[in-house]
Order: structure tokens, then sequence, then C-alpha cells
């Protein structure tokens, strides 16, 4: 066989691969669309679940889904932020020993986080299965994946900027301030949307940290059950209960959908505003 | 920083154990429904009060009522000798079925069948006149009182083989009977009673002849009987003993007769 | 009086919240440890590992059946997503045209965002009861397998497009330049670059595998037993984790957070072992 004849053939067989991947999107789509979309209705995300789970709405579990989003993301982008700053402008080397832990965290089996935020921060800090435990122990697991988008965010800020820093005699910090951060922020935003996404798809932490308490938590030592562990109990210990497993898993899909593609126009949008 | 902040702020440790308004359930997948059910009527009644019901199985009953990690722990068994410890107030009583899935010819079943299906003696359907396929036997997992009731009647302890599935909570046996036209499971004949009334495809099976019905464990025909604890530490008092007292009131056991439970009240409440 | 602030404070201030990173990790080690060491203390590590079954409750603590599920559904995920991943990267970088090479990459950011518990649900619900009729019960080795592949292959299709886009372009250039094609060039030079990080990418994928726990436990059936065939009920170590957790209590929890620590070096030592990348 020719050289061409060898591409044309290799490019027909590795083609089933992309495509087989499209296709994976769609028959994810359709198979939870299909059962789940006649579930989903306005009453759906406004109500709580009644009947043990057999009927009834998903409220609160939107709720306590929020709350650990917004604890996780809050409690992770201050040091993550501080930590990626230090990385990518202020370390002189001897940064190996922190990049080692950060690849160690982000290799960690959710299980192991699941007991450490158990053992930790329910048991021996005494709060118990609650939304603030549960945040906190993803706001640990996103650390690693934060860290590393904002360095490379920060690393990317064009040459220019710090050369024209560098020429008007700033200092480090205030070319960071006025200058880098700025820059910046528009990938340090789709970095948070992305970790977003991570915790949005977390289940097994959350079991062991939060609990699987069907009642809207109003405070931060409140139990709660987030979409993917109420998807979990409706799947495996409801009976009947695969049509709202489904609708919940929608709910959650366009959800990440939505992250991740905000994640990815995000930096494009942003960017356009504070072109120079 | 913010972890700091955070942690400046929260209360002491433990101090939401005593909370006068937040009580804390764990414990049986049996008792849940109704803990569920009646958590919510409760705090309709009794605005601010916040209940949370966690399952786990009625180990965890025991041992959460025991640590304070639960206000009530929910039980689906009498308390044990060396549980003399703990104070159960009964709200109901239940009894455990064998279920298959609504196409199984077999209708019922006898305690010598039960025993060589869950030893492995018997492996196929066609040894109970049905087709020659393989029997999907469900076991529960440990820590489960369903388990070491059924053990215990039929004598099974240690016994029971490795089995084709285990599984934690009644919901999930139903579930994969419901699922599996070969399967068989042994769930609280409440579960399956509630199940069969919203349409999932699974039937009891009676027991020696005697019929898995709820009205059987209410006259004490049928064998395989257990009691519904709600279970405190000492007497219950505060929070807990108007829930506990609730679920004894005629709309509390309203809550238990419509989950498919044996009310208390009865004579039989007394055992 | 304006405070002299300089590059020095700065970085003083900073530098802690670089050493949390460090600090993290070996917080939740010892942690782990620590709930573990009753048991350990009084049975030793070894024993995990050759005891004959696992009966936690009656002082019997071999793993070997949960490891074995692990290892087994783990290696056979691999063997399901790695070629489809080695193709997936080959094509989008070397051989599709624009439009499937974005599509495609656009496909795979997406399934790897979406919920393990999602795939678990569609498996258990989709897969599962085409199964049942003729391999009851259906849930066991094969339906985890094909789940864990599914769920690991966007990690590992992504990872082998960037090690295949890593590659110097001056050898398949040079190769083209001798008369030859792209797939020449792909088994002469590109596949012997990229080896280093497609392997840390697969290694990668497979401690993803090893650690997943929700979608697993969906559809594993949860025996604890050696598994003994494609379609026989097993149990993994997070599955035994997840499923004995709500109810362990002394010993029999220690034990669990023992597993834990298995579960821990298994994966590190993937992680560790990865061939260095660049």
């Amino acid at each position: 066989m020719t050289p061409a004849g060898r591409d044309r053939l290799a490019g027909v067989l590795l083609g089933v691969a992309p495509v087989a991947a499209l296709m994976l999107v769609a028959l994810v789509v359709v198979g939870v669309g299909l059962d789940g979309a006649p579930e989903v209705h306005a009453a759906f995300l406004t109500e709580a679940p009644t009947q043990a789970g057999r009927s009834g709405g998903i409220a609160p579990m939107l709720a306590a889904t929020a709350w650990v989003l917004v604890i996780g993301i809050g409690t992770a982008l201050p040091p993550g932020l501080a930590a990626a700053v230090y990385l990518a402008e202020f370390a002189q080397g001897g940064t190996r020993m922190v990049r080692v832990a950060l690849d160690v965290l982000a290799a960690l089996p959710s299980v192991v986080y699941g007991l450490f935020g158990m053992a930790f921060f329910c048991e021996l800090l005494g709060f118990g299965w609650s939304v603030l435990a549960g945040g906190l122990t993803v706001a640990i697991m996103i650390l690693p994946l934060f860290v590393r988008l904002c360095e490379a965010a920060l690393v990317a800020v064009p040459a220019d900027y710090r050369a024209a820093g560098a020429a008007l005699g700033l200092p480090r910090w205030r070319l960071l301030g006025r200058v880098l951060l700025p820059a910046a922020s528009p990938s340090i935003a789709a970095a948070l949307v992305l970790a977003s996404g991570r915790v949005l798809a977390e289940s097994a932490v959350f079991l062991f940290t939060a609990g699987a308490s069907t009642r809207t938590p109003h405070g931060l030592l409140e139990p709660g059950r987030v979409l993917a562990v109420h998807i979990y109990q409706l799947a495996v210990e409801v009976p009947g209960g695969g049509a709202r497993a489904a609708a919940t898993a929608l709910v959650l899909l366009v959800g990440i959908v939505a992250t991740t593609s905000g994640a990815a126009l995000l930096p494009q949008l942003l960017l356009r505003r504070t072109a120079a | 920083m913010t972890l700091l902040i955070l942690l400046a702020c929260s209360p002491a440790p433990n101090a939401t154990r005593a909370d006068p308004i937040r009580l804390t359930l764990a414990g049986s997948s049996t008792v849940q429904p109704v803990a569920e059910i009646a958590g919510q009527a409760f705090e309709a009644l009794h605005p601010g009060a916040h209940v949370d019901v966690q399952g786990g199985g009625s180990s965890v009953g025991i041992s959460s009522a025991r640590s304070g990690l639960a206000d009530i722990g929910t039980v689906s068994r009498g308390l044990k000798p060396d549980e003399a410890d703990l104070t159960a107030t009964t709200i109901g009583l239940d009894g455990i079925a064998l279920i298959v899935h609504a196409e199984n010819p077999m209708t019922a079943i006898s305690r010598e069948q039960v025993v060589s299906i869950y030893t492995g003696a018997a492996t196929s359907w066609s040894s109970f006149g049905g087709a020659d396929h393989a029997i999907t036997v469900v076991n529960k997992e440990a820590g489960r009182s369903t388990l070491e009731l059924f053990e215990g009647f039929f004598g099974l302890k240690d016994k029971i083989l490795p089995s084709a599935v285990v599984i934690g909570p009644n919901g999930q046996a139903i579930t994969i009977v419901a699922g599996n036209p070969y399967a068989i499971a042994y769930v609280s004949i409440g579960s399956a009673a509630v199940a069969e009334e919203q349409g999932t495809p699974i039937h009891r099976l009676s027991l020696d002849g005697i019929a898995a019905t709820v009205e059987n464990v209410g006259n004490a025909s049928y064998p395989l009987m257990r009691p519904l604890n709600l279970v405190t530490k000492g007497a219950p008092t505060g929070l807990a003993k108007a829930f506990v007292d609730f679920v004894r009131s005629p709309e509390g056991q309203a809550i238990v007769a419509k989950e498919d439970f044996v009310p208390v009240g009865s004579a039989l409440a007394a055992r | 009086m304006r405070l002299r602030l300089g590059d020095a404070h700065v970085a003083w201030a900073l530098r802690p919240f670089a050493w949390l990173a460090v600090v993290l990790p070996a917080l939740i080690v010892v942690f782990i440890a620590a709930e573990a060491a009753p048991v350990l203390q009084l049975e030793g590590a070894l024993a995990f590992l050759t005891d004959a079954r696992w009966a936690p409750t009656s002082g019997v603590y071999g793993l070997g059946p949960m490891i074995a599920g692990t290892l087994l559904s783990g290696a056979l995920a691999l063997a399901l997503a790695a070629p489809w991943a080695i193709a997936f990267g080959l094509h989008v970088n070397l051989f599709a045209p624009r439009w499937l090479a974005i599509g495609g990459r656009a496909a795979m950011r997406l399934l790897a965002g979406v919920p393990s518990v999602v795939f678990g649900l569609l498996a258990l619900t989709r897969l599962v009861p085409l199964l049942v009729a003729r391999h009851p019960p259906g849930l066991g080795v094969v339906v985890s397998a094909v789940t864990l592949a599914v769920m690991i292959l966007p990690t590992a299709a992504l990872a082998v497009d960037a090690a295949v886009a890593q590659v110097p372009r001056e050898g398949p250039v040079a190769v083209r330049a001798l008369g030859l094609g792209t797939w020449d060039g792909v088994r002469a030079v590109i596949l012997p670059q990229a080896a280093a990080n497609i392997r840390a990418g697969l290694l990668l994928a497979l401690g993803r595998a090893a650690g997943e726990t929700m979608a697993v436990l969906m559809v594993a059936g949860n025996t604890v037993q050696y598994p003994t065939g494609p379609f026989s009920s097993f149990r993994t170590l997070t599955g035994n984790i997840a499923v004995e957790m709500s109810y362990a209590t002394g010993l029999h929890r220690s034990a669990l957070f023992v597993s834990a620590l298995f579960l821990l070096a298994m994966v590190l030592a993937l992680a560790v072992f990865d061939g260095r990348r660049t």
C-alpha cells in the first residue's frame, strides 16, 4: 500500500475515536434526557422531596449544592490565588516540594477526602454532618487545580506588560496589583468556574461530610444532600426512582455544561472588555 | 485566612447536640420513610424545629444514639441484652418477606426452600417448578437488623453463601428485584407493600402458607415479625420526647399505617 | 507616611499559602493513619493481605478480594479506554479535519465534566437491564469495567492529545521529506517520542479508575468475593469503604481506614512511577 493509502486507512480507522466521543456525548444527553426531561418542571426545582423521595422536587438539594459550592470556592480562592502568585512571581527555586505536594493532593481519591473530611471536620472539629464540613473538604480537593490554573494564567501574561512595568520602575507587588492580576483576571475567573464544575461533579466527598438529609440547609452547620448524592440515592435506594434520578442528573448536567462552556468563553468575553 | 475566620466563627464542638430546635435521627432504612415524613409533619407543627434523618442501618441507630451523634436512633428490631443502657419506644410493627419479580410464577415459599436457596443448595428456578435459570440471590450487608433477624429465623448464621448481590437498604433490594426476573430478596413488608402500591413490579411470597401482608403482621399470624423502635440514651427528653410522643399520637400512627406498618395500640404492641 | 512595602514583605506574606499546599497532604495522610492505627497496632499490616477473608466484625481483615476487585476493574477499564484514547490523540492531531478536531476535543472536555454518578446511573438503568436477561444479575465486572472505561476515557484521551501535540515537528517533517506518509511518521517518530507522556497519562487514568467510588458502587454488585468471571459480583476497596463506613464502629472502622491507606499507597505509587514527564 502506498503511504497515501496507509494514511487514508489510518485516518478512517483512528477517526472512529473522536466520532465515538461525539456519539458518547449524544448518548449521555439522550439517555438522561429521555428519562429525566418529563420530570423537570418549575415545581421540580422549587419543591422539596415528599414521600421519602418518591415524589416532589429537588429544591433542598439545589440549596445544599449552592452552599457547598460557595463555601468551597470561597475557601479555596484566597489561599489558592496567594499560592499561585507566590509560585509564579516570587518563588526563587525550592518550589519543587510545593509542586509535588500539589500533585499528591490532586491524585488522592475522593473517598480518601471523604474519610479525612469526616474524621477532621465532622468529628475532630465538631462540625458534624454539615455543608461547612463538605465545603471545606472540597476546597482542599480543588486547591491543586485552582493553583495550577491561576499560576498558568499569571505566567501567560505577555512579557511586554512586565517589561513596561520594569521600565516604569514599578516594584513587583505594584506591578502585580495594577497590571498582572487584572490582565490575568479573565483566566482566573475561568479557573474559578472550572473548579466549580469539579465541585458539582463530586459525590463521595459530600456523602461522608455533608450527610444525606433531605432538608434544606439554612446554616453552615446543617447537613444537606447535594445533587450528585441525590442522584445516587434515587437510582439505588428508591424503587422507581430512576426517572427522578435522571431528571436530577439533567439539572446537574445543565449546570456543569454551563460552567464548562463558561470557563471556555469567559476569557474571550472579558478580554474583549479589558483590551487596551 | 478564610479558613481561620470560618473556624473562629464556628460554635464550640458538639454545641449542636444539645440544640433545642435541632433533632437528628439515624439508623434503620425500614424506619426511614416514617421518620422523614413524620419529621416533616412535626416541623409543620413546631415551627423552627429541624428534623434531620440519616440512614445507615439499625446498628448505626444503636451506635449513634449511644455516642450522641444522633438524638434518636431508629432500629427495626428489639433491643439486645447488651443494649440495656438504651431506651426503646416502639412505634409500629413490621415483618420480613421474601420478594420476587412480578413475572415470577412463584407465589409461596417454605422455610426449607428459603434455606436451600440462601445456602446455595438450589441454584436454579427449575428446582421450584420455574424456568431453568440461575437464581440471583440478594443478601443484606452486615449491620442491618433485617439480615440478623433473617439469619436467626432461618438458622442461616454464617451459612449464607457469597451471594450474587449485596445490598444495604430495603429500597435497594426492591430496585434490584424489580429489574431482574430471576432475583429473590428479603425486605421489610411495609416497604415492599408501599412499592407495590406504586406499581413497582414485585410481589411478596407467602411463607409456610401464611401470606406476607400487613394484616397478618397485625394479627400475629405471620411468623417473621419485628418491632420498629425509636431508641434514646435513657428516657427521651425535650425535643426528642416531643417527637417520640408525636409519632405515637394518632397523627403519627396514621403515617406509620400509611407506610404499611402495623400501628402501635393494638394489643400486640405491648410485646 | 507611606508604608514602604518591598517585594520581600509581599513574598513573606504569600509564602505560607504555598506551604499550606505541603501541609495539607501531610495532614490528610496523618489523619487517615491515626484512624487506622488501632487495628494496625493490634494486627499488623500484613494481616490485611494474608487473612483468608474479610470479616471485620470477627477480627478477620483480609482485603484480598477487594484489592483484586480494584485491580481487575481498573486494568480492564484501562484496556478498554487506552486504544480509544491513543486513537483519539493521534487522529485529532494528525488526521482530523478541523471541525472534527475541534468537535472531538470539545466532546472529550464535556465528558470530562460529567459526574461519575451520572455514568453510574446510565449504566444501571440502560446497560444492566440489557444484561439481566442473558447474564443475571447484570451487575458485576463487565459493567463496572465499561463504566469505568467511559469515565477515565476523557482523562486518558486529553492526555494523549497533549502528548502527541508536544512532539517536535522536525521528526514527522523529516519523515514526509523521505516520501513517506503521516502514518509512517506516527509509527517511526511520534509514538516513540510521545511514549513516555502517553504512558504517564494512561497511568493517571488508571489511578482515577482505582479511586472511583460511587459509579462502581452502583454497578458492581458489592459481594465480598474474588471475582471469578466476567459477570461476577465483586467489591472494590473504595466501594468497601463507602458501603461499610456507614455502620462500622471501633476496630472495624479502623480497618476501613487501613484499607484507605492501601488505596492511597496504590494510587500514589501509580502517580510516582509514571515515568517523570518533561
